[in-house]
């Protein structure tokens, strides 16, 4: 009998649970993780499967709301087997489901969820995957400033835990001159803010008000501010070009770690592009990558479990769509990975033909220490 | 933090006192434009619309996404925006207004306050869906070939001026009707004795439909000239509504004119305090402003 569940257990599909906010705000990140996922879990059903089996993703709409994604969470890990989580975006979402993660002993995989306190001693199973925290973030942009000689920086960050935790990096990993103006995360309205910044900034972080990231753009230019750059937050491309229009040529970076010159990105996402007809852009990456990083560490541990695929995550290098090979270190903090900017141009890539946009790369940071080293 | 304040007041030079100060008639042009489309039809008709905001969120985001979609010239993308939020208008008029105006007196108030915010909770969570990303719109070209825009040395905002602009000619066309047309006197005198009004033959039904898509019309209006210098999302439809009521309170519910000051004061004084002590206390000291007005002002046009 015992023997029979076994055998049966073997033949069954290894699920992936995906709690994203696939309605409100944050919508737009969703369906770009999800389809990167499902088209990586695709493939990699198409070579095969995982330890002969297939992977499944089963998925559920949170609406962003930390409640609603712990009851998915627990039901895709009680009721459907889950062994990998995956989705959140907002660091509340983050916050909350880490600790289901940890209670459940299943590896959750963040699409973004920047904040610090996301993983810990009390949390360690939950991984990173498209977005370092904000002490990595400024050491990369510290870096960007160096590498181009700023001497006069400005930063308006947002009252609230990203926010504050970007203003503590900066002044901890910043070494230019950075004047920073704090301003409410429901503001839109950040002229008075840009008109107690110095005339000849060089560069605006924008990095620390993702709801504002936009105008704080917009408006600065709008003043007659002219950095030669500002930084913005984690949105996905598409997002950045449809909020700022031809203005994101002008000034905008969007910072990811996808490596979308590398030939492995652009196979991705030519396949993507025909199988699906929509472009393959950053942030579909890190739900391929997700894809990827849960199918290598499976295979690697030889079951299919959440225990055995945290602990063999401490241990392995994934050959990703990243720069550098995707590695964790203290839990699920990724180590030595790249930071890219990159820059809006009127060209679309090859495989994005009927955008009118396209990504130049303009800086590449150098590895990046695990957070908490 | 009085020491700082000071202080910073003092070491700033006149040029970036004017400069704040356009950017705060701009924003006071923003409130006056929603505060009058709530006292168009709290006058009129007695139906407090909490849905304004959501009709200003409506012209922004159908005038971005026709141009995004099909490309049209900027001003063809304004006008386009700002006839949805009156076609929506004339929509919620024609349906959830006929309900609303069967009844009268508090009824007829305390109806208005449920239909309209259970409209713009519904309009919210739809458009929320639709278009849950941030949006913004262009400046015409012929204003912004004046970028930087940097008038005797000052770092003015293009967007701020064209909000000015834009505004003050709505508000101006606003008075004009009224107090130039013949529709307009009617409105008026519906406005001041509905049974007068009934009795001279005026049917106030037809008037009350009549403003309440010129509020929209006009909400639609603040929506686009405010995201010219914003990018803006679909949640911020509520805080508009409650910036409305704040004017059209202050200003008198059934006063424009005391409408469009309150908002013009308000939007100066909410900027300057932004810009001096930070946006929270800001919000505090717009409020501390507003109480003091209604405790302070004359009785005008109740």
């Amino acid at each position: 009998m015992a023997g029979c569940l076994g055998d049966d257990e073997e033949d069954d599909d290894i699920t992936i649970g995906a709690i994203q906010p696939l309605s409100g705000p944050f919508s737009p990140w969703a369906e770009v993780h999800q389809a990167g996922l499902e088209f990586a879990v695709e493939e990699i059903n198409e070579d095969g499967g995982v330890l002969g089996r297939d992977l499944v993703v089963e998925s559920n709409d949170t609406g962003s709301d930390p409640t609603d994604a712990d009851s998915f969470f627990r039901e895709f890990v009680e009721q459907e087997n889950a062994v990998a989580i995956t989705g959140p975006v907002s660091s509340d979402v983050g916050i909350r489901t880490s600790d289901t993660a940890q209670e459940l002993q299943t590896p959750m995989f963040l699409h973004m969820s920047g904040d610090d306190g996301v993983i810990s001693d009390d949390r360690q199973f939950t991984f990173r995957i498209g977005l370092l925290p904000a002490s990595n973030t400024m050491i990369s942009q510290n870096q960007l400033i160096e590498a181009r000689g700023y001497e006069n920086v400005g930063a308006v960050v947002a009252d609230y835990a990203w926010g504050r935790a970007i203003e503590a990096a900066i002044e901890e990993h910043v070494t230019a001159d950075v004047q920073i103006e704090v301003a409410p995360v429901g503001a839109d309205d950040f002229r008075g803010n840009l008109r107690n910044l110095d005339e000849d900034i060089e560069l605006l972080l924008a990095t620390g008000h993702p709801p504002g990231n936009f105008s704080i753009a917009a408006q600065a230019i709008d003043i007659g501010l002219q950095p030669d750059a500002v930084t913005g937050s984690g949105f996905p491309p598409g997002v950045i070009r449809s909020a700022l229009g031809e203005l994101s040529e002008e000034v905008f970076l969007h910072y990811h770690m996808s490596d979308y010159t590398s030939p492995e990105y652009v196979e991705v996402a030519e396949a993507f592009s025909e199988a699906t007809g929509e472009p393959f852009h950053t942030h579909h990456s890190y739900g391929y990558v997700t894809g990827q990083v849960i199918a290598t560490a499976i295979e690697e541990a030889g079951e299919a479990s959440g225990p055995a695929i945290q602990e063999t995550l401490q241990d392995i290098e994934v050959d990703t769509l990243y720069a550098e090979a995707l590695s964790y270190a203290n839990y699920g903090e990724p180590d030595g990975q790249v930071q890219i900017y990159s820059e809006f141009t009127s060209d679309p890539a090859d495989y994005a033909p009927d955008e009118d946009w396209g990504l130049n790369e303009v800086f590449r940071s150098d590895p990046l220490p695990a957070a908490g080293n | 933090m009085d020491a700082i304040v000071s202080s910073q007041i003092l070491q700033l030079d006149i040029s970036t006192y004017l400069e704040v100060l356009v950017d705060g008639i701009a924003f006071g042009i923003f409130l006056a434009l929603l505060g009058v489309g709530i006292t168009l039809v709290f006058g009129l008709g007695e139906v407090l619309n909490l849905a304004i905001g959501m009709f200003a969120i409506v012209g922004l985001i159908v005038a971005q996404y026709v141009n995004g979609v099909f490309g049209l010239p900027i001003i063809a993308t304004f006008v386009v925006g700002i006839l949805a939020a009156g076609v929506l208008g004339v929509v919620v008029d024609r349906s959830l207004l006929s309900l609303v105006y069967r009844s009268d007196g508090e009824e007829r108030i305390l109806l208005g306050i449920f239909v309209t915010l259970g409209l713009a909770i519904l309009l919210e969570g739809v458009l929320t869906n639709v278009f849950p990303s941030r949006y913004t719109l262009d400046l015409p070209y012929f204003v912004e070939q004046f970028s930087p825009f940097r008038p005797f040395g000052l770092q003015i905002s293009l967007a701020s001026v064209f909000v000015i602009g834009i505004g003050s000619a709505v508000l101006a066309l606003i008075f004009a009707f009224l107090r130039g047309t013949f529709l307009g006197k009617v409105t008026r005198t519906v406005f001041q004795d509905e049974t007068g009004a009934r009795l001279i033959g005026v049917d106030p039904r037809r008037i009350r439909a009549l403003v309440f898509v010129l509020s929209a019309l006009v909400a639609g209006v603040a929506g686009i000239a405010y995201g010219t210098s914003a990018t803006i999302e679909v949640e911020r439809g509520f805080r508009f509504t409650i910036f409305a009521l704040i004017v059209s309170i202050v200003g008198g519910v059934r006063s424009i004119e005391g409408t469009v000051l309150a908002g013009v004061m308000l939007g100066i004084v909410a900027t300057f305090a932004t810009f001096f002590i930070g946006a929270y206390l800001a919000s505090v000291i717009l409020f501390m402003t507003a109480v003091i007005a209604i405790l302070i002002r004359p009785a005008v046009g109740e």
